[in-house]
């Protein structure tokens, strides 16, 4: 393990990548940090840009005018890095998965590769503290 | 401000020091308590109706027939766990349950009556009302998230397409599904009744749609008191 390895064990950043979701995931997020489920007390912190991230947390069934984007962003973070994919539509395209959808460049795993998948629509809080210390754990 | 509004608000403060935190505890061993769970299919039960499949919302249901057989599966991944193909299920094969694929133990598996103890009516539980021990609630919790590709779970059912034994073509029904129909028709008539409908019907059910309007004719001339 290395020393990086060491530290991201115990307090890794998330950067929250918005692919074209619908905002029930984005919700289930503030309420991760919410005193309830309070997941900074595990030293799990949100952060404003990915240049700052450990771990991507990508939420929606990316379209195709944000695969660029999500590409940048996955380019911008810093190794080593995890990405923890959220709620039905990033896990497999949910109900946008359709070989005939014009708008859809697919569900997350086509387009980066996919540690940790968090299903549901949208996942419970509970479930997003899980995927994300699964991805803790794999530094 | 008045002596008894400071005592009250000393009395909150106090009261504060000694309550139990807002925050749960790290252990999720209530998530499961709070969710449905993930899909299951008893094998043995389901007989490939593919009514499963019209009723899912999300497209998780998938029903495919290939070379004799029909696939029935759910796709974990797309599922969001709203129980409408476990309402509809004509054979009850079909349920919600709390559990994981694990590589070492087999499936570990704490089902909903379980969870709900004694009384199965509550649907909101905590760990510390269930007495779960430490190995219980981290088989729950693995069920929430998936990293490896294993836990992708995807419940199949392979059962066989039945064939029309005039013409041989494979019908869109299975084997399994006539027989627990022909079955579920009988159970109304009379014993008796019954026996000697009972040939008849196979008959007729085993046909497929074009076969059978060649024998409709025959079909029509069947005695009124049996229908």
């Amino acid at each position: 393990m290395s020393l990086s390895g060491t530290f991201l064990k115990k307090s890794p950043w998330v950067y929250h990548a918005h692919a074209g979701g619908c905002n029930g995931c984005d919700l289930e997020i503030v309420a991760c940090f919410s005193p309830r489920y309070d997941l900074e007390r595990l030293g799990i912190k949100m952060v404003a840009s990915p240049r700052f991230a450990d771990i991507l947390l990508v939420t929606g069934p990316v379209p195709l005018h944000t695969k660029p984007f999500l590409e940048r962003v996955y380019a911008q973070t810093p190794a080593p890095k995890r990405v923890v994919v959220m709620g039905a539509c990033s896990c497999s395209g949910g109900v946008f998965a359709d070989d005939e959808n014009y708008s859809i460049a697919g569900p997350v795993e086509k387009i980066l590769p996919v540690d940790v998948r968090i299903p549901g629509c949208p996942p419970k809080p509970e479930a997003i503290i899980d995927g994300l210390l699964k991805a803790m754990r794999m530094f | 401000m008045k002596l008894f509004a400071k005592v009250r608000a000393f009395g909150g403060l106090a009261s504060n020091l000694f309550r139990k935190p807002v925050t749960v505890r790290e252990s999720f061993g209530f998530v499961a308590y709070l969710s449905r769970g993930l899909p299951r299919r008893d094998a043995l039960r389901c007989t490939g109706c593919g009514a499963c499949n019209e009723r899912c919302s999300s497209g998780a249901t998938s029903v495919t027939d290939h070379e004799g057989v029909r696939t029935v599966s759910i796709d974990s991944l797309r599922c969001i766990f709203c129980a409408r193909c476990a309402d509809i299920c004509p054979e009850q094969a079909l349920d919600l349950y709390f559990g994981t694929a694990d590589r070492e133990d087999g499936l570990k598996e704490i089902s909903s009556a379980d969870a709900a103890g004694s009384d199965p009516g509550r649907q909101c539980l905590y760990d510390h009302e269930l007495e779960l021990s430490a190995s219980d609630r981290y088989a729950k919790a693995l069920s929430l998230a998936h990293e490896r590709e294993s836990d992708h779970i995807t419940v199949d059912t392979s059962l066989p397409l039945q064939r029309c034994r005039v013409c041989g073509a494979e019908m869109p029904v299975t084997e399994k599904f006539l027989q627990v129909t022909a079955d579920r028709m009988l159970a109304r008539l009379k014993p008796e009744t019954a026996v000697i409908v009972r040939k008849d019907l196979e008959l007729y059910l085993t046909a497929c749609i074009s076969c059978r309007q060649k024998f409709s004719v025959k079909w029509n001339t069947y005695p009124r008191k049996f229908i």
